[in-house]
């Protein structure tokens, strides 16, 4: 013990402290959620690319998940130590421009083309007059359905929820090979893909989080309509729910174990990788419309974008690296990773034959999506914050403290009354608004 | 003191001692008390995370905790959790440390194989598990399908009540090893002579491990349910990974709560709050366990 | 003891294994499934068509030796660390009693009482003003807030059990009392050193939430971190989940499986008696 147990140990901090060595002055560092392996694939590229007209330029990319990347980049700010770039999610903008950690980058846009934009998604990453994102992809939340066996059973793509109740319904308990159909599976757990599903059905039925004025709004006739809803709902899922968030909705309906989900357009990908045969089976419309008057057709906008935090080191090396990565065939390498589900920010983009002529974009579950998305996505897309048509930074707490997913959680599982289960949400969210 | 000290060896002796204690005592202070004291300090703030001074606020921070259900109900979560995991960990860990004890063919792979959950890491074993129990795809429910014992697939996280007891099941799993292997370690050195009098007297098995091994091991126990019940009430990930609290924070612990508060709300006020909380918690059991504890272990 | 082995020895302790290994069995076969086979309903016990595809993505799309040295790294220097600053500090604690032993250990357990997510956060903050935030170094001081207490009060009762009468003997021979702490007593209580070693490096290995909290770069990611990615990816693979979770187990379960005697002995000997 005590004859290698020195050496060991010295060799060992030795190797630490080499590992922590500081990175060359010129390093760009990206933060980014996008860990998908085709991804950092793409941005190997792009980087080599880059480092082809910038020979002593570094780039290193870091990917996080979801969950922790918005606590990364407030903390590495805290630090006085913020990367080059980050990822931002569609609260980031607001949030995070509001606190003042991010610098505009009006000039970036203007650069790449402002008016090629398309102006919804650009919307999401303005605020207080400024751009503070560039948008590197659309997301949009879908419902997705098994065309198979609508045919076999003789029924429509639904457009109102009693449609898609009767529909779900009907489908829900028939077999086949792989044992028993669940009707539709829904996001249900402690995580962000609950609250992007509850605030689907809100939409729909005309509600929001908060009003025009700020005011909270969750209790709202409309709103308690669209829980009572997705109750009748719940009772069609696959029994596990309170597990369920973008892992378990995603595989519940790719490997064709439920017959609708609501889900965005990565499950292209998912059902061309582990289930292909279901590939021509599927069908794909935005949420149905509630009963209410100001029930309306609104898909949930996720604008993936690229800041940059004050304090950063290499501002305009990281801009100029902007631009390069957003256009050209970069741009098309860096959609395609994800393919549909990153769906370009830009119209000349999404009409080009590069972007098009693509294997996967070219199959039949892709072209359905990307029909859906042109035709009634895109034109009804809402970002999250943008629910009432200006931001509302306040409703970013609602949904980071789960207040909307705790709710549902009661209501489907808990066996609240409905009234009981909004009367806690909308205590507890007042408390954190206060 | 070694026999024979003039002054002079007494002050060498002195010097030495507090020369071994210093760089352990400037590491705790730096690494432990110090950040504890910045917390208290934080948590009587209003304060973001990305804010480097925050506004003095007193008690107020404490003040929402006290007064909010949810804390509350986070405490008596983190009770039920803890207690729980205890209970079983106790239960199975002895009785696997008395099947161990015995002598046959195999026995030490069989210990090593027992200690292995312990030895995985928490995030794998929740990855494992999480699989395992899927609705769909999951091999606990097809297997209990297949067997006809259930119709339909049993949501393990489907309710407050489950979701609390698959979580100490799976928590159980994990750290079960370590009540076992101290317990193992202190049954080895139960004299034998106790035993062979014992069945001289026509004592049966029962009778035995009541009056022989359970006092013997009792000291033991009470250090291991004192680490535990600290380690058990702060236990982060496996909560985290599996449930993140839910469903509707009904596996919501105060670590989680306070987590939450800092990272997800960004008031570390709240947050350090939440944890300043569960430290006075803490030091109330300890309290408790440290009294009893000294009683019982009398010299050593 | 003293009777010999029974059939139900036998029986008890293979059932015991069963139920308690399956989860890795169970690991270990789902990492050596197809793409399709892992989602198969219902789910095959062994793999159909074994394939390592799992593990060459593994090796191939992420930055899974990255994690790997990282880890190592940081639980070896987290054990040297913690055994160099405790061997000396507990010791004293069990030779002097003007350091009021029974008050320190007290306070060591006490300790324990703050957990990584209390400390987490100021860590955080003081470490980012040091420039240690995101850095193996950083993580290492982070791992030492429970090392350190851990090792202090695992090793005190192993010292208390070296003889007192082989310290006066050598002290006679003129040792002094540094060269006895090192040629006498640590070698005595080396049982002990092996298994606060191994219990610190185990910690260390499965530490998440430090981690968490600290680290934020792909290079300096550590295995815990790096792997709870897949748990929340948007591309969700369980292949890659299962065959992860393999390549970290398997190296530490046969460690274990080495040294294990000592683990039972150190026990055995000291700690908790």
């Amino acid at each position: 013990m005590r004859g290698f147990r020195r050496p060991l140990a010295a060799l060992a901090f030795a190797a630490a402290m080499g590992a922590i060595a500081p990175a060359a002055a010129q390093t760009l560092q990206i933060l980014s959620a996008e860990g998908d392996p085709a991804s950092v694939k793409a941005m190997e590229y792009v980087v080599s690319e880059f480092k082809k007209t910038h020979p002593g330029v570094n780039v290193e990319y870091q990917t996080i998940t979801w969950t922790e990347i918005g606590q990364k980049i407030v903390s590495s700010s805290a630090a006085g130590n913020p990367p080059d770039i980050v990822h931002l999610d569609d609260f980031a903008s607001s949030v995070l421009s509001g606190q003042g950690l991010l610098q505009p980058l009006d000039d970036v846009i203007d650069r790449i083309g402002r008016n090629d934009y398309f102006p919804i998604p650009l919307k999401a990453v303005i605020f207080n007059g400024h751009v503070w994102g560039v948008p590197f992809a659309n997301g949009f939340n879908l419902l997705w359905y098994r065309k198979d066996l609508y045919e076999a059973a003789g029924l429509k793509p639904p457009t109102t929820w009693d449609e898609l109740l009767h529909n779900v319904q009907k489908l829900d308990g028939t077999t086949d090979a792989g044992g028993k159909m669940y009707g539709i599976a829904l996001a249900l757990n402690t995580q962000n893909h609950t609250n992007d599903t509850v605030q689907a059905f809100l939409w729909s039925n005309g509600a929001s989080i908060l009003d025009a004025t700020g005011k909270l709004a969750i209790d709202t006739p409309e709103a308690i309509a669209a829980y009572e809803f997705e109750k009748k709902l719940f009772k069609h899922a696959p029994p596990g729910a309170a597990q369920y968030g973008n892992l378990e909705v995603l595989n519940a309906f790719a490997t064709g174990r439920v017959a609708h989900s609501i889900y965005p357009a990565r499950m292209v990908g998912q059902v061309l990788r582990v289930n292909p045969a279901l590939s021509d089976k599927v069908g794909v419309v935005v949420v149905p419309k509630g009963p209410s008057a100001k029930a309306r057709y609104a898909s949930t906008l996720f604008t993936k974008a690229w800041g940059i935090p004050k304090g950063a080191k290499n501002t305009e090396l990281a801009k100029e690296f902007l631009v390069f990565l957003e256009t050209g065939q970069r741009e098309i390498r860096w959609l395609h990773s994800v393919p549909v589900h990153f769906w370009p920010p830009r119209r000349s983009t999404a009409e080009s034959d590069a972007f098009n002529n693509d294997p996967v974009i070219s199959t039949a579950i892709a072209k359905a999506a990307a029909k859906t998305i042109v035709e009634q996505a895109l034109p009804h897309s809402v970002p999250q914050l943008a629910e009432v048509g200006v931001v509302q930074p306040g409703s970013f707490k609602v949904l980071q403290a789960h207040v909307l997913a705790k709710m549902m959680q009661k209501i489907v599982l808990g066996g609240y009354p409905v009234d009981t289960a909004v009367k806690e949400a909308v205590a507890e969210a007042k408390g954190l608004l206060e | 003191m070694a026999s024979g000290t003039s002054g002079d060896l007494e002050r060498r002796e002195r010097l030495f001692a507090l020369a071994c204690v210093a760089p352990a005592v400037v590491l705790i202070a730096v690494l432990i008390v110090y950040p504890v004291i910045y917390t208290l300090w934080l948590s009587l703030h209003k304060q973001q995370l990305f804010e480097s001074a925050g506004r003095f606020i007193g008690l107020g921070n404490y003040a929402y905790f006290l007064r909010s259900a949810e804390f509350w109900r986070s405490l008596l979560n983190g009770v039920v959790f803890a207690g729980g995991s205890l209970a079983l960990q106790t239960v199975l860990g002895v009785a696997f440390a008395l099947l161990l004890n015995r002598p046959f063919f195999g026995r030490s792979i069989a210990r090593g194989a027992l200690m292995f959950p312990y030895l995985v890491p928490t995030v794998v074993a929740i990855l494992v598990f999480r699989w395992i129990l899927n609705d769909l795809y999951g091999i606990l429910n097809a297997g209990l399908m297949g067997m006809g014992w259930i119709a339909e697939p049993i949501a393990w996280f489907g309710n407050a009540f489950m979701a609390m007891t698959t979580l100490i099941v799976i928590n159980t799993w994990m750290f079960y090893p370590f009540v076992m292997l101290t317990v193992l370690a202190r049954l080895q050195s139960i004299p034998a002579e106790l035993y062979e009098a014992a069945i001289i007297d026509g004592a049966g098995p029962m009778a035995r491990f009541w009056h022989i091994t359970l006092p013997q091991i009792s000291g033991t126990l009470a250090l291991v349910l004192l680490v535990r019940t600290l380690w058990m009430f702060n236990k982060f990930d496996v909560v985290w990974l599996t449930t993140q609290g839910g469903p509707f924070g009904s596996t919501q612990t105060l670590p989680i709560l306070a987590y939450i508060h800092t990272f997800n709300l960004y008031d570390v006020g709240r947050g350090a709050a939440v944890g300043m909380l569960l430290c006075f918690a803490l030091i109330l059991v300890f309290a408790v366990y440290y009294r009893s504890l000294v009683r019982n272990r009398g010299q050593a | 003891m003293k009777s010999g082995a029974r059939i139900s020895d036998y029986v008890l302790t293979g059932v015991a294994m069963l139920v308690i290994l399956f989860p890795l069995f169970w690991m270990v076969s789902v990492s050596l499934k197809s793409d399709a086979e892992q989602f198969a309903s219902p789910p095959t016990l062994l793999p159909i068509a074994p394939t390592l595809a799992s593990y060459v993505k593994l090796f191939e799309a992420t930055n899974f030796v990255t994690y790997t040295f990282n880890s190592f790294v940081v639980a070896i220097c987290t054990v040297a660390l913690a055994l160099a600053v405790a061997s000396p500090a507990s010791y004293a604690l069990t030779r002097f009693p003007f350091l009021a032993k029974p008050v320190f250990s007290a306070a060591v357990l006490f300790i324990y009482m703050f957990p990584p997510i209390l400390l987490g956060v100021p860590l955080f903050i003081i470490f980012a003003r040091l420039g240690l935030t995101n850095s193996l170094f950083g993580l290492v001081l982070a791992h030492t807030t429970f090392a350190l207490p851990f090792v202090i009060w695992m090793l005190r009762d192993f010292f208390l059990a070296v003889p007192r009468e082989v310290e006066d003997a050598a002290m006679v021979d003129g040792c002094s009392r540094l060269r006895m702490l090192w040629s006498v007593v640590l070698p005595m209580a080396r049982p002990g050193l092996i298994a606060a070693g191994i219990f610190t490096f185990i910690l260390s290995w499965n530490d998440y939430i430090y981690a968490l909290i600290l680290i934020k770069s792909e290079s300096t990611k550590t295995l815990s971190l790096g792997i709870s990615t897949f748990l929340e990816s948007t591309s969700i693979e369980p292949g890659l989940m299962m065959s992860s979770g393999v390549l970290i187990t398997a190296p530490i379960l046969v460690m274990f499986m080495f040294i294990q005697k000592y683990l039972v002995q150190g026990l055995g000997a000291g700690s908790v008696k």
